[in-house]
């Protein structure tokens, strides 16, 4: 698969030379990525989907206003996880499914789970129990393996912090596993 | 600082082996084709602001001559403005004058009003201490003679007297005993 280089995105659009295919490339570019990120907090695909669209949106409404200080990978996740925040926010009160029931249900379609299956839930339920905002550092830097730097930049909090949050997210979630181990 | 492009399994390998060892697969149902139909899901929706260019198109001359009627509406209302603060000046300075006038009319007049209730107030004093105090006491002629009083006067009294004389009803105005 091609990679197209953001700045040559950037180009298309910004420039006027051929906006339409600039927002299919971004699109195309960053829709899967984005989507995992926004599903691992929401663990609803509805919901994923309509804060994803929502985030492409916004983000090609909003170009015009992007200033190259940051990375646009990084001003996408940026976008994208204020949006998934405020969706969680404004939703706190409505009962969703949980990534970990999501993965029972599919455990339980198969015929036995195995031990990889069994130490991947229970690492699933570990993260869920993390508060919002540890959850979203964990799975930034576990999952999407971004830099610190970019990580502060989506964030918009100091490397140092986001550091330390990630250390004890990790504790925490070796100590859930170890302790629910059978 | 070197550790800020640390690897995340370097990192996990010093903080929990355990979490290194494990798959990163989500593991979420994800619809079959989604990732395929979501991306014209998503432009379809851009192609709103598209949407305005299909607005009539303006009247025939209406952008060439907008320029010289928003001049004319400018310097129109310019005009406008400045008539409305010439009237307004010209208000204020009447009602100035106004007021001047009203107070130096008032202020010369009072002053005359004074002089002459002053002189007055000496002539009426000097013409009263000329006679007694007790009305019974003055002479008629006198005052006739003073030209307080003119002969007319006093023959329209008599008159007149005589003529309430004439009304009165002669039973109740009678000294007959009943």
């Amino acid at each position: 698969m091609l990679v197209i280089d953001d700045t040559e995105i950037l180009t298309l659009i910004t420039k006027g030379t051929d906006p339409n295919k600039g927002y299919r490339l971004l699109v195309s570019k960053y829709k899967e990525k984005l989507y995992y990120h926004i599903r691992r907090m929401v663990s609803s695909h509805d919901d994923a989907d309509d804060i994803l669209q929502n985030t492409f949106l916004k983000v090609i409404r909003n170009i015009d206003s992007f200033q190259a200080q940051s990375s646009l990978y990084t001003w996408l996740y940026r976008i994208a996880t204020n949006e998934t925040l405020n969706f969680i926010k404004s939703s706190k009160n409505k009962t969703s499914e949980s990534l970990d029931q999501t993965q029972v249900l599919r455990m339980g379609s198969s015929d036995l789970p195995t031990d990889g299956d069994i130490i991947i839930h229970k690492l699933n339920q570990a993260i869920n129990l993390l508060p919002e905002k540890q959850k979203l550092v964990f799975n930034l830097r576990y999952y999407d393996e971004m830099s610190y730097q970019d990580m502060a930049d989506v964030t918009e909090t100091s490397v140092g912090a986001l550091k330390a949050s990630f250390h004890h997210a990790v504790k925490k979630i070796e100590e859930f596993i170890k302790d629910n181990h059978e | 600082m070197s550790d800020d492009n640390i690897s995340v399994q370097d990192e996990l390998g010093q903080i929990s082996p355990l979490l290194t060892g494990l798959s990163k697969d989500t593991q979420v149902e994800v619809p079959k084709d989604y990732f395929s139909t979501v991306e014209d899901q998503i432009l379809s929706q851009l192609q709103l602001p598209k949407a305005k260019n299909i607005i009539e198109p303006a009247p025939e001359g209406y952008l060439e001559n907008l320029e010289d009627e928003i001049i004319k509406k400018v310097a129109d209302k310019g005009n406008g403005t400045k008539q409305s603060h010439n009237i307004f000046k010209l208000f204020i300075g009447a009602a100035v004058a106004a007021c001047l006038g009203v107070f130096l009319i008032s202020r010369f007049s009072v002053g005359d009003t004074q002089v002459n209730d002053t002189e007055v107030t000496y002539e009426a004093i000097d013409y009263f201490d000329a006679y007694p105090q007790d009305i019974e006491d003055i002479n008629v002629n006198q005052l006739i003679d003073n030209g307080i009083l003119a002969e007319e006067d006093i023959s329209f009294v008599i008159e007149e007297d005589n003529l309430q004389m004439e009304n009165i009803d002669p039973i109740f105005h009678s000294d007959a005993p009943f």
